[in-house]
Parts: structure tokens; C-alpha cells; sequence
């Protein structure tokens, strides 16, 4: 279970966050939605530890304060994120990529059985074990930085924008993926701007707007309002009157 | 006042071989040659950051000058040819090293210098018969003296000419953000070629001045590959980035070695080696650093004197008519792929003049690429660009600046330790009309009033605003005084008062007849600006038209949203 | 003989004599590729440490009639600590304050090229200025008609076996795979579990311990002196840069091009030629492939 108080953020005098306060459980996939430069790729950075956290923020994972600790232990703590543009070793193989995945200490003990489980889900990479990842296409990169982040067993993994610039059919077995992947008890926190298609998988979800959660609600709350609409197309006031507060 | 001082120093200084002992004269000497030498280095590595190790290499070149010619020719002819050579090779070593970046250029400019050593010493024991020659040059210790004190004048001189002309903007920008300088319009190689060549000459012409020294040289002498390293630390240990931070470092580091010598001798080395990590530690921006503790913006320095000096070596580019035809710009088929991701796919669409065209899809759809592809930043695989008529599509990114297209970059892209007017002063300075002096100052403060940045002129663009270097960005754009208006992003991350004010200003500008491309996801702003837009998807595109017809596309929707349900 | 058959013996000389020192070459320009490369410093002093270890088998052989094969027990291990204590010490406050990879380098040039000085003032105040060398094996062994002495022969072996085991650990091991990592994608590495700082640290450690075997395996046949440093340094960058940056295999085909073509040249041509040579090929390279010859193209 992951829980986060009062992140703040900022670069420069340009404030990214502004005491945004959420929370992931086990087997629940969790979107978070919002037009872009609303602070969502620097949330996820700073509950990684690859941005540090503002005063007064607290994050913990099942009880386990993560605030300040360096990104390589956040990992250990059972948190994965799938960066924007994807954190791969572009110039290695997908095996390297995956067994690279499996480097943290908790990951070792049963990575014969994820690597089988990731290879699972995406039967793709099974036959290209050896291909450098650089020479493959957006989609099956994308398949690598997905299962590299699971590679590590997380609890909970996070993943920025997972459907940037992919085609719709490669966005469609990505987040089926997604699905299984939260039926394994992982938990998904999941920055889009897909709506409809990551509303259509998920449980929950945010609306985030100039660095401040402005709405929250189930995903079929969420799925029938015209704000959501108009929300991830950018506008500049969403009303979010009537979205059930969690 | 200052003039007074000026010249009561240089009289001193050229008076001290009058009185000085012999051993006074020669530390006068080494002091000199060292801030030649040094000063000269800045000149071309101090804006642009490239280490170069070639010191030894053209300081060598100089001195064999020397001692070649010297039974034939005059001294000043010796020291013209001198000043030629080192040209020539500077222009052939810079048109082809120039493109290598970091480390590669260090390596390279250090294995020229021992190349050339090996040349030389092969070329004596084996053409010329003995290792070494002797120069009997009529020339004393004082003649040396004054000539070197007039080179240091000189090459002081020069750098102050060429930090007020447009060429010392140039390469200003380019140590900052090349990019940024070619999207203003700047030939980058010519820029750097210009500046390694001026400061090769002044190191040859060094070399050629001091060989009589030595009455008797050989390669080792001649090309020793110490004299690179000890100029590069004086320079930075003095600050590479001002005029007269080499020579504030040269003066204590002579001394320095001058006193170790005579003291350690067996130790020399060691100290040395603890002085340069104790530099590289304790005065990371070198001497200079210490009265500038804070960090303050290089202020434009716009001489009319200046440029009338340097263009020889820096022309304007050659005037582009202005343009009438429509469409103003037309891609067609235009391709793009990153390894196996296709990011532009056969992408055809015109641009009418006066108009505002929105460039809209879902991130990762191959917007920004295509902004890349028209301004140069990126080469297409694939496909035609035209201006007016006019093939731009293989041209590189400064001269398709200089033809009037200008562009804003979606993370924005300010240059950090220069003033605001110096940002804005890099967009007017180098396109096809260039203003220079007074009048381009005053263009210069006219955009940033403009843009809402009046107040701002003098602050470094690094502590502006997120806002604000928006703005920033947007002056030193519509300095180009462009014909096509690329904005990736413009507007993205204004609170709603903020987006107001920017709408109406793209709209201003729309109204004085600039044509625009706005790439944007804030649909109010899209809506209520754009006459036409175009939507790409996955790298295609997938409508065009009006906002209102395009934004209700079922295929557009789809792409936006994901497939509705089934 | 025949002219043919002479000329069959000198082609087979210089190729085999051609390999053992560029199998030197590869051999160092692989640790300066884990120094560079993979923990983002340039040492300029990486050639300091070769001729420290080529002194330090010097003085075990003479002075305690250690042979320099089982010095390298000794001397790598040594290396190895001097190198992790360097990084730790002096590099890592300049990797700290870096603001980019530019920075990075220029700092780690300056700072490096000041303990270059520091070492070769250690070296020449202890050994003194001349060159030195010592007689181990130089026993001659018949090879196809041509002669080659014994202790090259070991120090090409050593190096091919060191070279070989260094390879498999980065290829074949969990934390050589994740050594090679941090090169390829730092943040991605962050995220993988790695700790970066930690992991550049063990990168230049190793690749200290490589240039001291390197150095106890020079020392074995060629002469040496505590001015020397540098000439190896270059040679090792300029070997590492024409194979591309991070690239082993092409460091070891650009170390042999190196070392066939300058003994071809001192053989055929002139010895005072060679170092004019080494460069001349490699400004060549670079102007022709400005990456190296197997490095990345364009980003």
C-alpha cells in the first residue's frame, strides 16, 4: 500500500506540485488524469526518488517512511517506475534489459518464475530475447520497460504515459496487459492521457491540474463526466462538483 | 581618466627593459608570452568551451617560422608569414575537428600537436640533416620584449573588438545552447572556425617572436606539450571567461613557477600538481570568479566600431527577398524515423500567409518532430519542404532561420548567464537584415516590453520565471523578424489570466502578417486562435480543417480518448 | 633464403610482434573504457598508474626476486585500492558538483592532469628520471622461422586471459551486466535497483587494477621511466576513441590496428615514425567516423 501526503515540487520558481495527497492499494489499478505541465510526470519522479520531495512530504510504502531515501532503495522498498520515454538500456539486449530488472535483492530469490511470468504477458519478447532493444519498435520498447519494472517484483508499480506515441492497436495490448498484471496483486499507478482507454482498465482516479489533485472518483464516476473530457483535452477550469470525493 | 591610466601603465611597462636587470628582463619576457598566449587561448575557448590542447602545436609552427625564414626575409615579413601559417592550419585543423565535441576535440588538438612535432623531427633528421638549427636573428632580449608587449596590446585589443561585435554574440550563444544559435540564425562553424583561427595566429606569431631566444631549437623545444597545459591552467585559474581573467591568472602562476623552480626543484612537480587540483577545487570560475561572487549576466556589448572591424572576418548573410507567394510553406511526404519508431509518416500539408495553423494530437504523435523537420533542427529521411517556393529541406538550421522561420522549443530554451537583452539581441543580430549598435538595442527593448519583460533587460535569463523565459523565448524569436512563427508549446502552463494575455499577443501578432504554427493542447486557446488545424496521430496525419469540424472528428476523438467502447 | 621467404619472415615478425603490443593496447585502453565509459571520468592519469605498476614490479623483481607474473598478485589488488580511494576521495566531490556531463569532463580533466603531476613527481624523486627495465624469460622461441622472446609471449598471454575473464565478468555476471548499465542509462540503472555511485566507484577501481596488470606485463619486455605516463595515456584514449567510446570489441580491433601498424612502420619505414603514425591513423579515424569505429553514429 502506498501512500502519499502533501508533495510539493518545484523547478526554479516554477512550482510543478502543490501538496497533492493520494494512495495506491494492492491489485487496483489507479490513474491519474491531466493536461500536460500539470505536474504528473514530476509526481511520479518524486515518488521514485529521482526528484527530491518538498518539506513536510510524506510517502511511505506499507508503513515504511520513503521520503529522502535514494531512488535504488525506493526500489527495494517493493516501488517500480516505468519512466516517460521509457528507461531502457537501448543499446543492450531485452534479456540483458529483463535480468537488469532483477537486480535488486528482493527480486533475485524469484527471478526465474517473474522472467517466465513477464515473458507470459508479452509472448513477443520471448522470441526476441537476443534482439538489441534499440532496433525495436515503440510498442515492444515500451513491453521492455514494462517488464523490466515488474522484473523487479514491485508491490506497486507506476508507469508515465505508457501509450506515448504508440499505435492504438499496441495501446490496446498494453493495458490488457495492465489488467493482468493487477490479477497478479501488483498494484498500477498510471499517469494518461489516454481517458477513456485507461478509464476502461482502471479502478480509481485523479484529476490533477497546475500541480493540485482538483478530483477524485471511481472510474466509473469518472468515466461519465464531461469534465474528465474536457479535463484531459486541456481546458482551463474543470468543475468537479458533483465527482465523489474518496 | 581611464585612458590616462591606460597609458601611464603600457609607458611603465614599456619603459621597464630600460632599467631591468637580466634576469628581471627575461621573467618580464616569460610574463608576457604567457599572457599572450593565454588571453589568445580564451579567445576561442573561453565562449565556446572547447579544451584545446593545440597550444604547443601552433606556438611550434611560429617558432620554426622563424627559424626557416629568417635568414631570408625582414622581421615584420617573418611575422606576417608566421601569422599566415597558423591561419592556414587553424582553417584546415578547424574545418575538419570542429564538428568534435568534448573529449574528442581535447584528444584531438593534443594529437595534433605531437604529430606535427613528429613531422618536423622526421622532416630535420632526414631531409635537413640534423635535429636542431641554429637562429641567428639580430634581435635582443629587449627588441623581444617590446614586440611581445605590443602583441599582448594587440591581442587584448582584439578581444575587446570581438566581444563587442556581433561574431563575440555568436560564439557567447553558441557556448550556451548551439542549438539556439543556429535557430537565430548563426553559422556555427563559420563562427568557431573565425575565433580558432584569430586565436592560432596570435600563438604562432608568439612562438615566431620568442624563437631567437633559444638561439638553438629542436622539435622538443619548439613543440613542447607542457606549454598547452600550463596556458590552459593560467587561463582558467585566471577565468577563460573575460578578457582579462588569462592574463590575471597568468602573472601569479609565472611567479609561481618561477619560485618553485628556484626553491624545489626536485619538488617542482609535485607542488604544481597539488596548485592545479587546489585550483580545480577552490576557484572553479578562477581568479576573476572571486570579485564576481554572484553570478552576473554577460551584458551586451554592441560596438558599431567593433563590427566595422570584425565583419571582414564575420559577413551578414546574404539578403533573402521578402516573400509574397502563398502558400508560404509546403511539406510534402515528409518522413522521419528513430531506429524503429516512424515519428513523421508521409506528412503533406501547406501553410496560407497570415494565417494561424494548430498542429494538435496526442503527445508522442510526432508534433514536435515536425516543427524539428521545418526549422532544421532534424533532417527528414524523406520528402519536401518548401519557403515561398523555395527548397529548404537539406538547408542547415541557421540559414533556414536567416530565410524567416523562427521557432519557440516546448522545454523552453533560454541562454542562462546572459542578460535578457542579450537573449533578444541574438535574435536580431543574425538574420538576413541584421541591426547592430544602439538601434539594436532598442529593437532589443521594444520586443521585451513587448512580450511584458520591460523591467527585465539587465537580469540574467536564468532567474527569470519559468513565464517569463517563455516571453523571453518568444522576443528572441520576433527579433528574427521572421516571416513563419514555429510555437511549440507556447502556451502550455499559464495559469488563465496569464493564457489571456498570451492569446491575444499570438493574435497581435497574427494581425501585423506574421503566419504561425502553434503546436498546443490547450483546446480554449486552439479554439479561439487557430484558422485552420491539422491532427497527427502516431506519426500520420488524420484531419485537417476548421477547430470546430477537426475537434468533433470521430477519428480525432478517437485518438485523444482511446477506442470508445465497443 | 629467398627474397619471397624473407619477406614472408618480416611480414610474420611484424605481425606477431605487432600483437603483442597492441594486445597491450587493447589491454589498457579496456580499463581506461571502464574509467571512461562506464564511470564517466577522464583520467589523465591513468598512464601515471601503468608506469607506477611497471615500477612496482620492477622493485619486486630485483629488489625481492618476485617474478612479475606472481607480482601481479600483489600489484593488482594495490591498484585496485589506490583507484577506489582516487574516486572516492578526489573525484567524487567533483562528480557531486557537476551540473552535466560537459562539466564533468572538464573538471575531471583538470583535476586528473594535477595528479598526473603529483604521481610523476613521487616516481622521479623515488626511481630518478632514466629509463629503466630488467631482464625476466628473455629466452627466444622459434616461431614459423622467426624469434620472439619468451616474456612477450607470457605478457600477450596474461593479457588475453585477463582481457578474457574481464569480458565474461561484464557480459556474463548480474554486477558486470549492471557496470555496463550505468554507460548505457543512468536513470534507468537508478531505477533497476543500482547504486550509481557506488557501482562508478567499483568501474574505476577495476579499470585502475587493469592499467596496473597492464603495466607489471609492459614491464616484462619493454624499457620504462617515470616520464612515460602520458605517452601511455594517449595511447590508451586514442585507442579507446577509435574503437568508440564503451565499445570492448572495438577497442581490442582498434588496440591490434595500432600495434601491427606501428611496428610495421619502425620496421619498414622508421622508428622515429611511430608515434606520428598512432596519430596520424587516429585523426584519420575520427575525421572519417567521428564516433570511433563501432560507436554510435547520431543520436
Amino acid at each position: 500500500m502506498l501512500e502519499v501526503r502533501d508533495i510539493s515540487a518545484s523547478y526554479g520558481k516554477h512550482c510543478a506540485l502543490d501538496g497533492v495527497t493520494l494512495e495506491v492499494g494492492h491489485a487496483e489499478i489507479v490513474v491519474i488524469l491531466g493536461a500536460n505541465g500539470a505536474g504528473k510526470t514530476t509526481l511520479l519522479k518524486v515518488i521514485a526518488g529521482l526528484v527530491p520531495a518538498g518539506p513536510g512530504a510524506r510517502i511511505t510504502m506499507n508503513g515504511r517512511d520513503l521520503a529522502g531515501v535514494p531512488a535504488h532503495r525506493i526500489v527495494e522498498a517493493g516501488l517500480a517506475l516505468v519512466p516517460e520515454g521509457r528507461g531502457i538500456f537501448g543499446d543492450m539486449t531485452v534479456r540483458e534489459n529483463l535480468l537488469l530488472g532483477a537486480f535488486p535483492a528482493r527480486a533475485r530469490r524469484s527471478e526465474a518464475a517473474t522472467l517466465d511470468m513477464v515473458l507470459d504477458l508479452f509472448p513477443r519478447l520471448r522470441e526476441r530475447l537476443a534482439q538489441v532493444v534499440r532496433t525495436m519498435s515503440g510498442g515492444e520498447q515500451q513491453m521492455v520497460a514494462v517488464g523490466r519494472a515488474l522484473m523487479t517484483s514491485p508491490e506497486i508499480v507506476l508507469l508515465d504515459e505508457p501509450s506515448l506515441g504508440l499505435a492504438p492497436i499496441m495501446c490496446t495490448e498494453l493495458f490488457t496487459a495492465l489488467a493482468r498484471i493487477r490479477s497478479t496483486g501488483v498494484g498500477v499507478l498510471l499517469v494518461e492521457q489516454n481517458a477513456r482507454l485507461s478509464l476502461k482498465v482502471a479502478d480509481r482516479g485523479y484529476l490533477i491540474e497546475s500541480g493540485r489533485i482538483v478530483g477524485s472518483g471511481s472510474a466509473a464516476a469518472l468515466k461519465d463526466d464531461p469534465a474528465v473530457q474536457r479535463a484531459y483535452l486541456g481546458a482551463g477550469e474543470v468543475h468537479t462538483g458533483h465527482i465523489d470525493p474518496t | 581618466m581611464l585612458a590616462a591610466v591606460i597609458a601611464v601603465v603600457f609607458a611603465a611597462l614599456a619603459a621597464f627593459p630600460l632599467v631591468a636587470s637580466g634576469y628581471h628582463l627575461a621573467l618580464g619576457i616569460s610574463l608576457l608570452y604567457f599572457t599572450v598566449l593565454a588571453t589568445a587561448w580564451a579567445l576561442f575557448s573561453g565562449p565556446t568551451h572547447y579544451i584545446s590542447l593545440a597550444t604547443a602545436a601552433f606556438f611550434g609552427i611560429g617558432a620554426y617560422t622563424t627559424a626557416v625564414l629568417t635568414d631570408f626575409l625582414p622581421w615584420p615579413l617573418v611575422l606576417f608569414a608566421a601569422a599566415v601559417v597558423g591561419v592556414v592550419v587553424a582553417l584546415i585543423v578547424g574545418l575538419s575537428t570542429l564538428r568534435l565535441s568534448g573529449i574528442y576535440f581535447v584528444i584531438f588538438s593534443f594529437g595534433l600537436a605531437e604529430l606535427i612535432r613528429q613531422l618536423v623531427a622526421w622532416y630535420e633528421i632526414n631531409i635537413h640533416g640534423s635535429v636542431g638549427r641554429y637562429i641567428f636573428a639580430e634581435t635582443t632580449s629587449e627588441g623581444i620584449y617590446w614586440r611581445l608587449l605590443a602583441l599582448v596590446v594587440m591581442v587584448l585589443g582584439t578581444g575587446w573588438l570581438i566581444r563587442h561585435s556581433r561574431l563575440g554574440l555568436a560564439v557567447r550563444v553558441i557556448g550556451q545552447d548551439e542549438a539556439v544559435a543556429r535557430h537565430c540564425g548563426i553559422d556555427t562553424t563559420r563562427a568557431k572556425l573565425a575565433l580558432f583561427a584569430i586565436s592560432a595566429a596570435f600563438m604562432t606569431v608568439t612562438g615566431a617572436v620568442m624563437a631567437p631566444r633559444w638561439t638553438y631549437i629542436d622539435p622538443a623545444i619548439a613543440f613542447n606539450p607542457m606549454l598547452s597545459f600550463e596556458v590552459v591552467i593560467m587561463a582558467l585559474f585566471g577565468g577563460a571567461g573575460t578578457l582579462f581573467g588569462p592574463l590575471l591568472g597568468a602573472v601569479p602562476l609565472v611567479l609561481l613557477f618561477e619560485v618553485l623552480i628556484a626553491t624545489f626543484p626536485n619538488y617542482f612537480s609535485i607542488v604544481l600538481g597539488g596548485v592545479f587540483v587546489l585550483i580545480v577545487y577552490g576557484l572553479p570560475n578562477g581568479v576573476i570568479g572571486l570579485w564576481q561572487a554572484k553570478r552576473t549576466a554577460h551584458h551586451v556589448a554592441m560596438s558599431p566600431l567593433a563590427e566595422m572591424v570584425t565583419k571582414f572576418v564575420w559577413p551578414r548573410a546574404a539578403e533573402h527577398d521578402a516573400i509574397h507567394d502563398a502558400p508560404v510553406l509546403q511539406l510534402v511526404n515528409m518522413r522521419k524515423a528513430f531506429g524503429g519508431l516512424v515519428a513523421v509518416d508521409d506528412v503533406s500539408f501547406a501553410l496560407r500567409r497570415g494565417e494561424i495553423l494548430g498542429l494538435i494530437g496526442p503527445n508522442g504523435s510526432g508534433k514536435t518532430t515536425a516543427l524539428n523537420l521545418i526549422s532544421g533542427a532534424q533532417r527528414a529521411d524523406g520528402g519536401t519542404i518548401t519557403l515561398a517556393s523555395r527548397l529548404i529541406a537539406l538547408l542547415p538550421a541557421h540559414r533556414i532561420a536567416q530565410r524567416g522561420i523562427a521557432r519557440t522549443f516546448q522545454l523552453v530554451r533560454v541562454l542562462p548567464d546572459s542578460s535578457c537583452l542579450e537573449n533578444v539581441a541574438a535574435g536580431i543580430a543574425f538574420h538576413a537584415k541584421p541591426v547592430w549598435g544602439p538601434a539594436a538595442e532598442d529593437r532589443a527593448r521594444t520586443l521585451l516590453s513587448r512580450v511584458g519583460l520591460g523591467d527585465k533587460t539587465d537580469m540574467p535569463a536564468a532567474q527569470l520565471t519559468y513565464i517569463d523565459q517563455k516571453r523571453l523565448e518568444l522576443a528572441r524569436a520576433l527579433g528574427l523578424a521572421p516571416v513563419v512563427l514555429l510555437l511549440d508549446e507556447w502556451l502550455a502552463g499559464l495559469n488563465p489570466s496569464e493564457l489571456q494575455v498570451g492569446i491575444a499577443l499570438v493574435k497581435m501578432l497574427r494581425e501585423e502578417g506574421l503566419t504561425i504554427v502553434i503546436v498546443e493542447h490547450v483546446m480554449d486557446a486552439i479554439r479561439s486562435l487557430c484558422d485552420r488545424c491539422v491532427v497527427m496521430n502516431a506519426g500520420r496525419l488524420i484531419a485537417e480543417g476548421p477547430p470546430a469540424a477537426v475537434l468533433a472528428d470521430r477519428e480525432v476523438i478517437r485518438a485523444y480518448l482511446g477506442e470508445p467502447d465497443a | 633464403m629467398t627474397t619471397k621467404a624473407l619477406r614472408m619472415t618480416l611480414a610474420l615478425d611484424i605481425v606477431l610482434s605487432g600483437l603483442v603490443l597492441g594486445g597491450m593496447y587493447a589491454l589498457i585502453a579496456l580499463g581506461l573504457t571502464l574509467q571512461y565509459g562506464i564511470a564517466r571520468i577522464m583520467n589523465l592519469s591513468y598512464g601515471e598508474c601503468l608506469v607506477a605498476a611497471a615500477f612496482a614490479a620492477l622493485y619486486l623483481y630485483t629488489g625481492m626476486a618476485v617474478n612479475p607474473i606472481i607480482g601481479l598478485l600483489a600489484v593488482v589488488p594495490a591498484s585496485f585500492a589506490a583507484n577506489w580511494l582516487l574516486y572516492q576521495v578526489v573525484l567524487t566531490p567533483l562528480v557531486r558538483r557537476a551540473r552535466n556531463q560537459g562539466m564533468l569532463e572538464v573538471d575531471s580533466i583538470l583535476g586528473t592532469f594535477g595528479i598526473l603531476f603529483v604521481i610523476q613527481g613521487l616516481m622521479l624523486l623515488t626511481f630518478g628520471g632514466t629509463l629503466q627495465s630488467y631482464s625476466y624469460l628473455s629466452v627466444p622461441v622459434h616461431i614459423l622461422g622467426t624469434t620472439l622472446a619468451l616474456n612477450r609471449i607470457l605478457a600477450l598471454l596474461s593479457a588475453v586471459v585477463i582481457g578474457g575473464v574481464l569480458y565474461l565478468f561484464l557480459t556474463r555476471t548480474r554486477y558486470g551486466t549492471a557496470l555496463r548499465a550505468i554507460a548505457v542509462n543512468p536513470d534507468a540503472a537508478r531505477l533497476s535497483g543500482i547504486d550509481i555511485h557506488a557501482t562508478s566507484a567499483l568501474a574505476f577501481a577495476a579499470g585502475g587494477a587493469i592499467v596496473g596488470a597492464g603495466g607489471v606485463l609492459i614491464s616484462m619486455f619493454l624499457t620504462f621511466s617515470a616520464a612515460m605516463g602520458v605517452v601511455f595515456t594517449m595511447k590508451a584514449l586514442i585507442v579507446v576513441i577509435m574503437g568508440g567510446v564503451g565499445n570492448m570489441l572495438g577497442a581490442l580491433i582498434a588496440g591490434l590496428l595500432l600495434g601491427i601498424s606501428e611496428t610495421a612502420v619502425a620496421r619498414l619505414v622508421d622508428p622515429g615514425l611511430t608515434i606520428a603514425v598512432t596519430y596520424a591513423l587516429f585523426l584519420s579515424i575520427l575525421l572519417w567516423r567521428p564516433t570511433g569505429l563501432f560507436g554510435r553514429t547520431a543520436r
